[in-house]
């Protein structure tokens, strides 16, 4: 399809100017008109009309004089971000339940929440997340004193899926775990909240909350990879600060675990290790590992009391990992790559296996020149989740 | 329409009873809401019968497991606005608010391995017929796998929130000459305030030989210097009132808020 790109009107052009005058100083890159006009190369007069807009709006205030230049002048008027001008929320929908929290513009948490989902799929998924949003909403802080009093205090919504998701339309076009197909969710929770509502991938999302929130550092880390683990194999991407807007979905490639190939999702999931405790238990008799469900957790329980059933489940599943990791790093040499999902319990011994098995597979210093982490996704999708609806509505958290 | 908030709790002048009472009766008083308390097991040695009419309420809040589940599902159903303070039911349909156990209990097991390079560490249980009790125990356990490490089941001692149970399992403990330990950590302050006691008294130093460290804060982990997890209690129930006004106002809600925890660190770690 050839689709002309439609030139900026107007009103976008304002609205352009005004998020970049409201980044520097959300950023801390300027703190007065003056130096908003040298920093933005924007005409002083558009400057001062945005900075009243702001100031009327709340989301800048004015806190003193600052020094003279030193040829001397007018000493400038100091401008500051006012991080609770507003408040946003952030959900991260998983496959067994929904987190929620609801910060302050600066990412500051005040209220999380969440739900299960207690097996619900389609429907009963986006009632869930409204009543989660709802419950979110109750806790909105509506007795701070400010000058400028908005209609509502909550500026926007941030949702996170799993799943192939369309951003710019709000879409979420596959989400096999919440059996959704293309869900026009950001519409359809707009008519409830009347309030912007952004949608994207949770791994993507969690990728983001690393650079916003600093999980990552972002002066060494300018190509990040975030790998998450949960009931899928997800892939979010950062190149150069800039988020890369379709995380993929890698958990239907096949790989070959002994003679049969597997989806690799599989090579991850419980059944998979319950099926490997069941063929292994008679060559291990005196291992206490459990067929039936067994946490990343227990097993790492079973490792330090040296069960020999679960070092082997441990060394596969460190392996395939390695495949994923090192087909990764061949294609994309990032500098970091994050593990993120509940097999981050099995800790740092699954970094160094994974470490020594890509050596096996790829030029050391091309594995010397990545650094891999473990991380909690949860703690981070719902977060990153606020940094996309501010990035979207206000400009600010690129 | 009633201008009536009932809040049933097990004994109103607990400590920490009386600060979730008064954070919901400040929020409910800023919308002109006043709050009726039905405390129902003070100077009894058996809760007796609720005596507020539910039906007569605006909305309902209920600490704690003072109430029957079943209880709480017919209020739920009838569509009575409700939310429960440090409980929750199966499935987490009915609104709930609740300290973030997980987030405490993982501060509390880093800072003993972290901070203290503690390693041996006793534990004293809550009531595990209480949701806070089961979960603290579940993380504590989880989280010192996360550190590699693994208590003798002889390390996990009867507390049931009760100081005196929990001093009289410390002393038992200490008479069995089990193997030594490093550490005390408590599933609430009160608890881990008597263990104290009972440390001392058996002659050991605090915290040159055992750190303890309880959960949540009030005056007397002050007095004696508890270094212990703190909640926001009154906060606690500033939320639940939130909540209850949210549903009041017509929105359907599930799920549980969670309020943050924080490592208060006194002389006893």
């Amino acid at each position: 399809m050839n689709r002309k790109k439609p030139k900026a009107d107007r009103s976008q052009m304002k609205q352009h100017n005004h998020r970049l005058v409201l980044r520097y100083v959300f950023g801390g890159g300027a703190n007065s008109r003056v130096m908003l006009a040298d920093q933005t190369g924007l005409a002083k007069p558009t400057i001062s009309d945005i900075v009243s807009s702001l100031l009327e709006e709340g989301f800048v205030r004015e806190t003193g004089q600052g020094d003279s230049s030193p040829i001397g002048g007018k000493r400038p008027t100091l401008l500051e971000f006012v991080p609770d001008a507003r408040q946003v929320i952030g959900i991260m929908v998983a496959h067994d339940r929904v987190d929620g929290v609801l910060t302050y513009l600066d990412g500051q948490v005040t209220a999380r929440h969440y739900a299960p989902l207690n097996e619900v799929q389609g429907e009963g998924v986006i009632t869930a997340l409204i009543e989660v949003i709802n419950s979110l909403i109750a806790q909105l802080d509506d007795t701070r004193e400010q000058p400028y009093r908005p209609d509502s205090p909550l500026v926007c919504i941030g949702v996170g899926v799993p799943g192939v998701v369309d951003s710019v339309h709000g879409v979420v076009m596959s989400s096999p775990g919440l059996n959704w197909r293309d869900v026009v969710l950001s519409e359809r929770l707009h008519d409830v909240y009347e309030v912007p509502v952004y949608v994207a991938n949770n791994t993507e999302l969690v990728a983001r909350a690393q650079v916003a929130f600093g999980a990552s550092d972002t002066e060494t880390d300018s190509h990040l990879v975030t790998v998450l683990l949960n009931h899928g194999v997800e892939i979010g991407i950062v190149a150069g600060r800039h988020i890369y807007h379709h995380s993929s979905s890698a958990g239907y490639l096949p790989i070959r675990l002994g003679a049969l190939p597997v989806a690799l999702a599989a090579a991850f999931s419980h059944e998979h290790l319950r099926d490997q405790i069941q063929q292994l238990k008679h060559e291990y008799a005196a291992s206490h590992l459990q067929p039936d469900y067994l946490t990343y957790l227990q097993l790492r329980s079973a490792l330090i009391q040296n069960d020999a059933l679960a070092k082997v489940l441990f060394e596969d599943l460190a392996d395939t990992l390695a495949e994923l990791f090192s087909w990764i790093i061949a294609l994309h040499r990032p500098d970091h790559v994050a593990l993120a999902g509940q097999i981050s319990d099995l800790g740092e011994r699954l970094l160094e296996r994974v470490r020594a098995k890509l050596n096996d597979r790829l030029p050391s210093d091309v594995v010397n020149a990545v650094t891999l982490s473990l991380m909690e996704a949860g703690q981070w999708g719902a977060s990153g989740a606020v940094a996309y609806a501010l990035q979207q509505e206000l400009g600010i958290f690129t | 329409m009633s201008q009536t908030i009932g809040v049933i709790t097990n004994n109103q002048h607990g400590v920490f009873q009386r600060d979730v009472i008064t954070g919901i009766t400040r929020v409910a008083a800023a919308q002109g809401y006043t709050c009726i308390v039905d405390s129902l097991a003070e100077e009894q040695p058996q809760p007796r019968p609720v005596s507020l009419k539910v039906a007569d309420l605006a909305g309902l809040v209920v600490i704690a497991n003072v109430m029957p589940d079943d209880f709480l599902q017919d209020v739920y159903r009838a569509g009575k606005p409700l939310v429960l303070v440090s409980h929750r039911v199966e499935d987490d349909m009915i609104p709930a608010v609740i300290p973030d156990n997980i987030e405490g209990m993982i501060r509390l097991v880093d800072y003993l391995v972290d901070d203290c390079q503690r390693n041996r560490i006793v534990f004293i249980q809550g009531d595990m017929h209480q949701n806070d009790g089961r979960q603290r125990e579940k993380v504590f356990r989880e989280q010192l796998l996360r550190h590699d490490l693994i208590m003798p089941e002889a390390f996990y001692l009867r507390g049931d929130f009760i100081p005196a149970v929990a001093a009289e399992s410390l002393r038992s403990f200490l008479q069995a000459q089990h193997e030594t330990f490093d550490a005390v950590a408590a599933t609430d302050y009160l608890m881990a305030a008597a263990a104290l006691e009972v440390l001392r008294a058996g002659g050991l130093r605090v915290p040159e030989d055992v750190c303890v460290v309880g959960f949540g804060d009030g005056e007397l982990a002050t007095q004696v210097g508890l270094t212990t997890i703190g909640v926001n209690v009154v906060e606690l129930g500033q939320r639940a009132a939130r909540q209850l006004l949210g549903q009041m106002n017509g929105l359907r809600m599930r799920g549980v808020t969670i309020i943050s925890t924080e490592i208060i660190r006194r002389q006893t770690g």
